[in-house]
C-alpha cells in the first residue's frame, strides 16, 4: 500500500460527521446578545457626542452673550482653571444629561436664545 | 455545497441583517468549521466549539468583508484559522502537548478519535492545518492558501512533510 493509499484509507475512516446538537441555537443566542450590546454602545456614544456638542454650544452662548453673572465669576479665574473646569464638566455631562431628547431640546433652546441675543446686540 | 444559495443568504445578511438567513448558513457550515477546529485543537471538543462559536460571531460582524472571490466556507475557515491563532497566542498550551493523556483517553468516544489526534500530534501546527484542510475537509491548494494566508508552495511543502510523517507514524503503529 502506498503512502497516499494508506493516508486516504486512514482519513476516510476518520472523517466523522459532527451533529449540530444545539450548536446553531447557541450561536444565534450569543449573536442576539452581542447585537443588543453593540446597539446600546452606539446609543451611549451618540448621547455622549450630543452632550459634548450641547456643552460646546452652551459655552459659545456664554461667550457670545456674556451674562453679567458669568463675567463677575470669570474675573476670579485664570484661563487654565477655566479650561480644566470646562473639561471636567464635559466629562460629567453624560451622567448629568442621560436623555438624548433632553440634549436635543437643550441645543434647540440654546440656538434660539443665542440667535435672539445676537439679534438684540446687533440691532441699531 | 449549493454555492448560489450561500451567496443569496450572505446577501440577505449583509443587506438586511437577516438572522434567519445567517442561521441557515450556520447550520450548513457548522460541521466543517467544528471538525476543522477539533483537529487543530488536537481533540479538545469544548475548546473547538468555543472557537467555532467565536468564528460565526466574527463572520456575522464582518459579513460585509465577504468578497465572493472564494466560497463562503473558505472565507469562514479563514476566520476560524485566525480565531485559532488568536487562541494560541493567548494560551500556549497547544505547544508540544501530548494528546493521548489519561483524561483525553477517558473522554474519547472510541479509539478512532484517539488515533487520529495521536497521529496528528506528530505534525507541526502548519502541517496539521494543511493536512486537515486537504485530507479531511477536501480543500484545494488554492483554498488552503486563502484560508491560511501562506503561499501555495509553502502549503505544498507542509503537505508533503506532513503526509510523510503521518504515513511513517501509521506504519510504525501497525495501521495498514
Amino acid at each position: 500500500m502506498t503512502d497516499n493509499e494508506l493516508l486516504s484509507s486512514f482519513f476516510d475512516q476518520a472523517r466523522q460527521p459532527v451533529a449540530d446538537d444545539g450548536f446553531t441555537n447557541r450561536v444565534m443566542s450569543r449573536l442576539t446578545a452581542s447585537s443588543e450590546v453593540a446597539r446600546l454602545r452606539r446609543l451611549r456614544r451618540t448621547a455622549n457626542i450630543v452632550a459634548i456638542v450641547a456643552m460646546t454650544a452652551l459655552a459659545a452662548f456664554i461667550l457670545a452673550t456674556r451674562p453679567p453673572a458669568i463675567d463677575i465669576a470669570a474675573m476670579h479665574l485664570d484661563a487654565a482653571t477655566l479650561v480644566v473646569r470646562a473639561v471636567l464638566l464635559v466629562r460629567q455631562l453624560p451622567q448629568m444629561l442621560p436623555s438624548l431628547a433632553q440634549c436635543v431640546a437643550l441645543m434647540a433652546v440654546l440656538a434660539i436664545v443665542t440667535h435672539q441675543s445676537l439679534r438684540t446686540q446687533n440691532a441699531p | 455545497m449549493n454555492t448560489l444559495t450561500d451567496i443569496a443568504l450572505t446577501a440577505q445578511v449583509a443587506a438586511f441583517g437577516s438572522q434567519r438567513a445567517f442561521g441557515l448558513l450556520v447550520q450548513r457550515h457548522q460541521e466543517a468549521v467544528r471538525r476543522t477546529l477539533l483537529r487543530l485543537c488536537q481533540g479538545d471538543a469544548m475548546l473547538a466549539d468555543d472557537l467555532a462559536q467565536e468564528t460565526f460571531i466574527r463572520a456575522w460582524q464582518g459579513i460585509g468583508g465577504f468578497r465572493q472571490t472564494a466560497g463562503f466556507r473558505t472565507w469562514l475557515l479563514s476566520i476560524a484559522y485566525r480565531v485559532f491563532l488568536d487562541e494560541r497566542r493567548r494560551a500556549a498550551r497547544y505547544a508540544q502537548q501530548p494528546v493521548a493523556d489519561a483524561d483525553a483517553a477517558a473522554d474519547a468516544p472510541d479509539t478512532l478519535a484517539l488515533d487520529i489526534d495521536a497521529a496528528m500530534a506528530v505534525l507541526s501546527d502548519m502541517e496539521r492545518t494543511c493536512v486537515t484542510l486537504q485530507c479531511i475537509e477536501g480543500h484545494s491548494i488554492g483554498d488552503i492558501e486563502r484560508i491560511t494566508g501562506v503561499t501555495a508552495n509553502t502549503v505544498k511543502s507542509h503537505l508533503l512533510r506532513g503526509k510523510q510523517k503521518l504515513a511513517t507514524y501509521l506504519r510504525n503503529n501497525g495501521y495498514n
